[in-house]
């Protein structure tokens, strides 16, 4: 089901008149008002998610914003896949195959979509590839939206990749970490966002959670602990459930981990089978495959939950632990990627390293909820902040401000208001 | 002089020295630098050659996110040397930084190096794990007007009042750190436009760096500000 747009005046309320006033501002102070975004899925993950949104706030501002999908075929989506892992992990995982089917592909994309417009967001690796289209010598700007951990890559495919990185006008990265120092372009840093006015974070009624929690069999008189993530092995579901069964030996309460199957994740199935399989025989784990624009009944289970959980082991940013906070849920995450932005040990939930870690703080926030929602209260004002989308698209268009003005300090003219 | 504090010293908003006070403020972006310390030298190493909007980023900014619990490091400097050095010490001396009175984000670059170098010669210099790197950012901004604009002190006061956070910390703060000017938006136009040169000299009191967030900063400012001019309309100044 397709979920309604907000207007920016509908933010107001939550992030105030004064920046909503700004992004008009400095949108108008743009010069060249088309803007593309190009990424390989329409649905599933938080890239996807945060364009469905972006884009019509960006057109509400005056700018003209669309948003194209590369094609991929099987070859492709799983040596994209393998770049992912071995980006992310440092491994040297890439075949020649891999290499090739990429090209490949990259260039039929770029015979079959033609890039228009004044600014071009290039998300991930999968499209990085259409750069060969940029205008050399126009006022045509292309940005490479990096989403996951480079930190630490293979270097091989990242050696591939920074070929094509390396003519964009500037890169993006969504925590200081993931920085390169062998790029050769400017690199900014854009935190990801959710929307708080969308279904998956808006308030709902406790008779809807209920309906949600009936319809998968949970018990709601039990406390429940939440993973909602991609089945991916860098979010560690394996050791979600085994850090539960550490603690559900002496606390009588219930897991759920929840996710779905993106169309550029050839992994998913493999892992999803795996986690069944970890949880066979304990009724009180519940594996859920949950279709994308599931987005109430995702918001319905983390409010029901007592604590949220996001043990990744790797990790671009992991927006499900601001859609947590922003629920007042505290959460426990591994201390990867972006999550050390969104937890702040202590403040706003616990950072872990390992399966013990999990188990301790799940056992600790279970048997003290007075902690547990100081941290929760703590962490809705964190992401309020710092994490919601209208910030998210003020500094898009500081990005775009800064790579077309020359001066060191461009002054803006107001929106006439 | 710097590109920026060239470019802020020809604003043509500049309002120190004009009749009205046009309230300006800034909305600030991180630049990635890829450059990562891991023990003291590097540090010492980055920081001597990093961008002046880098150390105001990471000494400076921090003001404008303290929206949650002041953290007990007021700066991302002190926070690393605390949280991932282990080094309450160090941690100690960096915390304490206020505005310099001159030479701007020069004469505080200089200040930190010679602590650190200081404490490099005491034979401090553990390497940290990767994953407790240090990241150094620098920063970009643009500049807009706020919409506010003040002709008498009465002006100026009401207008404090009712400012953002963006716009009191651009005043108190970021200006004067780009211009390496020793004082305050604020007190510059009491200055340069009234005889309330005593008003002024309050103003220019108060220190940015001992408050835990903005608010605390504009709270103080009204304060003085609204004594003042309570003893003016008394007659008693």
């Amino acid at each position: 089901m397709m979920q309604k747009n907000h207007s920016l005046k509908e933010y107001e309320p939550v992030v105030g008149a004064e920046l909503i006033d700004d992004l008009k501002t400095m949108a108008e102070n743009i010069d060249g008002k088309s803007v593309l975004h190009v990424n390989s899925t329409r649905s599933g993950g938080g890239v996807a998610e945060i364009l469905f949104r972006l884009v019509p706030l960006m057109n509400e501002l005056g700018l003209s914003a669309s948003w194209d999908v590369i094609k991929g075929d099987q070859a492709f989506f799983e040596a994209t896949k393998t770049f992912h892992n071995a980006l992310q992990t440092g491994l040297n995982l890439a075949s020649q195959r891999n290499f090739d089917d990429f090209e490949r592909k990259t260039n039929e994309n770029l015979h079959d979509l033609k890039i228009e417009g004044d600014t071009i967001f290039i998300h991930d690796p999968q499209p990085a590839g259409m750069i060969a289209q940029k205008r050399i010598g126009t006022n045509q700007r292309w940005i490479w939206r990096c989403h996951i951990d480079v930190s630490n890559p293979d270097r091989n495919v990242w050696s591939f990749l920074a070929r094509y990185v390396n003519k964009y006008d500037a890169s993006v990265f969504s925590t200081p970490s993931f920085a390169r120092s062998d790029l050769s372009v400017p690199q900014f840093m854009v935190s990801p966002s959710i929307d708080p006015l969308a279904d998956k974070n808006k308030d709902l009624p406790r008779t809807y959670i209920d309906r949600v929690l009936s319809k998968y069999g949970l018990n709601s008189d039990k406390p429940l602990i939440t993973q909602i993530s991609r089945f991916d092995y860098a979010k560690d579901p394996i050791g979600v459930i085994e850090a539960f069964k550490l603690v559900s030996k002496h606390i009588d309460c219930e897991l759920v981990l929840g996710g779905s199957l993106a169309d550029d994740d050839p992994e998913g199935a493999e892992v999803h089978a795996k986690v069944v399989k970890a949880a066979e025989g304990r009724n009180d784990i519940h594996i859920l495959l949950i279709p994308p624009f599931s987005d109430l009944e995702i918001n319905a289970l983390q409010r029901a939950s007592a604590i949220v959980v996001q043990k990744s082991v790797k990790e671009g940013f992991g927006l499900t632990v601001a859609e947590a906070l922003w629920k007042s849920r505290p959460v426990i995450a591994g201390a990867t990627g972006g999550i050390p932005l969104q937890v702040k040990n202590g403040l706003t939930g616990y950072l872990v390293h390992n399966i013990e870690g999990a188990a301790y703080r799940m056992r600790y926030l279970l048997r003290n909820p007075d902690v547990a929602e100081r941290l929760g209260r703590n962490g809705r004002e964190h992401v309020r902040q710092n994490f919601l989308i209208t910030r998210h698209l003020a500094e898009y268009l500081l990005v775009m401000l800064a790579i077309r003005r020359k001066e060191a300090i461009p002054l803006l003219m107001p929106h006439p208001k | 002089m710097s590109a920026i504090s060239q470019t802020l010293g020809t604003l043509p908003l500049d309002n120190s020295h004009g009749k009205d006070f046009v309230f300006l403020k800034a909305r600030y972006i991180v630049e990635l630098t890829g450059k990562k310390a891991r023990n003291l030298q590097d540090f010492v190493d980055y920081l001597s050659n990093a961008e002046q909007s880098s150390i105001f980023y990471h000494i400076y900014h921090p003001l404008l996110d303290a929206h949650l619990v002041p953290y007990e490091y007021p700066n991302d400097f002190s926070y690393w040397f605390a949280d991932t050095m282990q080094d309450k010490d160090l941690a100690e001396q960096v915390a304490n930084i206020e505005l310099p009175e001159s030479g701007g984000l020069e004469f505080v670059r200089q200040s930190l190096l010679t602590k650190l170098n200081l404490a490099i010669k005491s034979g401090k210099n553990y390497t940290v794990p990767e994953s407790g790197q240090f990241s150094f950012v620098n920063c970009r901004f643009v500049v807009f007007p706020s919409g506010q604009r003040a002709k008498t002190l009465d002006e100026l006061a009401d207008n404090i009042a009712q400012a953002s956070e963006l716009s009191i910390f651009y005043h108190m703060v970021t200006s004067r750190l780009f211009k390496a000017t020793r004082y305050d938006d604020f007190s510059e136009w009491i200055v340069n436009n009234t005889t309330d040169n005593e008003l002024a000299e309050e103003v220019r009191r108060v220190d940015p760096t001992t408050h835990v967030n903005v608010r605390s900063i504009q709270q103080e400012v009204l304060q003085i500000m609204v004594r003042y001019l309570k003893e003016k309309r008394a007659g008693l100044i």
